[in-house]
C-alpha cells in the first residue's frame, strides 16, 4: 500500500508520461495529455440516468466527500515521514456538459517537481455528456495506478446507485 | 470535511450519556476480516448559537443496530468516525463524515453508516408523520449554521 501511495504521489505531482519537465495546468490540459501517459488512462461509459440528475449529484457529492485534507504518518525503525494532501474538487455544469475535476494538493511532506497548479496537481477529470432521454455519457480521465474506489465512487454518484464517499485515507 | 489518518489511539474520548428518549436508529454495515477491520463511532457535539461546537461525547457503533438519543429541536454536530486497521500492513487510518443535524419533535430517523470496498456513506431519514414510509434528509454542513 505504501508502495501504490509513493507511486500515485510521485506520478500525480508531475510525472505523467515519464521524465517530463511541466505538469497540466488546466484541465484541458490534463485531458490533452492523459492519452500519452504512462500513468494515466481514459474510460468511457454510459449511464441511465439524465444528465440533469448527473450533474445534480456531481455538484453535491463531490464537495461533501472530495474537499479533505489528510494527513498520513509513518513510521519505522528508520523513518518518520509525515505527509499532508489537500483534495479540491471543482463542478462546472453548463448545458452541453458537467466537468468534475479533482486536484491535489501536497501541503507537507511531498516535493514538487513541476509548477503547481492552483489548488493542486489535476488527479482527475470527469466529464458528462447528455447522450438521449434519461441517458448520460462519461468520460474519465484517471490515475492508471490507484485510486480505483475513487473512480468506483464517482460511478456509483453517476448512476445513483451509490451515493457513498471515496476514503481518501486509503490511497 | 475533514478527515485525519492516524497512527495510534485517540485520547479525550467519553462515552455520550445517551440519556433523551431514543430517536435515532443507527444501522450499521462494514466489510472487514481477520487481517483488516473497521470500526466505526459517532462524536456528538451540542452547537450553541454562536455556532461553536462542544464535545457531548462518542458512541461505539459496534452491533448492527444503536439506538441514540438526541435532544428535540436543538442543533448537533454529529462526526462518523471510520477508523481502519491492517493487520499485514501495520498500519491504521481513520475518515470522517460530518453533519448538522436538528432533530423535529416527535421525529424518529434512521441512519445508514456503510463502509464497504473503502467507499463509506451515511445516509439519513425521518419517519413520515403517517407512519407510512420515509423521507430522505440532506447532510448539512456546520457553515450553514
Amino acid at each position: 500500500m505504501k508502495l501504490v501511495k509513493l507511486f500515485s504521489i510521485v506520478c500525480a505531482s508531475g510525472l505523467l508520461g515519464g521524465c517530463v519537465s511541466s505538469h497540466p495546468q488546466n484541465a484541458q490540459e490534463f485531458r490533452d495529455a492523459v492519452p500519452g501517459a504512462f500513468t494515466a488512462a481514459f474510460e468511457t461509459y454510459t449511464v441511465n440516468r439524465s444528465f440533469d440528475d448527473v450533474a445534480r449529484t456531481f455538484q453535491k457529492k463531490a464537495p461533501e466527500c472530495l474537499n479533505v485534507r489528510i494527513k498520513t504518518t509513518s513510521q519505522t525503525n528508520m523513518s518518520y515521514q509525515v505527509i499532508v494532501t489537500k483534495y479540491n474538487p471543482t463542478v462546472h455544469v453548463t448545458n452541453e456538459r458537467a466537468e468534475l475535476h479533482v486536484q491535489q494538493d501536497h501541503e507537507k511532506g511531498v516535493l514538487n517537481v513541476t509548477k503547481k497548479p492552483e489548488r493542486g496537481y489535476y488527479l482527475m477529470v470527469v466529464d458528462a455528456f447528455p447522450a438521449g432521454t434519461n441517458q448520460t455519457k462519461i468520460d474519465v480521465y484517471r490515475p492508471k495506478i490507484g485510486y480505483k474506489h475513487v473512480t468506483q465512487a464517482i460511478r456509483g454518484w453517476a448512476t445513483g446507485d451509490n451515493l457513498g464517499c471515496p476514503d481518501l485515507a486509503k490511497i | 470535511m475533514v478527515a485525519v489518518a492516524v497512527l495510534g489511539a485517540c485520547s479525550g474520548i467519553k462515552p455520550y450519556p445517551n440519556s433523551y428518549d431514543k430517536n435515532v436508529r443507527i444501522i450499521t454495515k462494514t466489510d472487514g476480516s481477520f487481517l483488516s477491520s473497521v470500526r466505526t463511532a459517532v462524536d456528538i457535539y451540542r452547537v450553541d448559537n454562536t455556532c461553536n461546537t462542544i464535545y457531548q461525547g462518542t458512541v461505539q457503533l459496534r452491533g448492527p443496530t444503536t439506538l441514540l438519543g438526541l435532544p428535540y429541536d436543538q442543533p448537533v454536530y454529529l462526526t462518523f468516525v471510520f477508523e481502519g486497521s491492517s493487520f499485514l500492513a501495520n498500519s491504521q487510518s481513520s475518515i470522517t463524515y460530518e453533519t448538522m443535524f436538528r432533530p423535529e419533535p416527535n421525529g424518529y430517523y434512521e441512519f445508514d453508516v456503510t463502509y464497504a470496498d473503502k467507499i463509506y456513506g451515511v445516509q439519513m431519514r425521518k419517519a413520515l408523520a403517517d407512519g407510512d414510509g420515509w423521507t430522505n434528509v440532506d447532510s448539512q454542513p456546520l457553515v450553514d449554521c
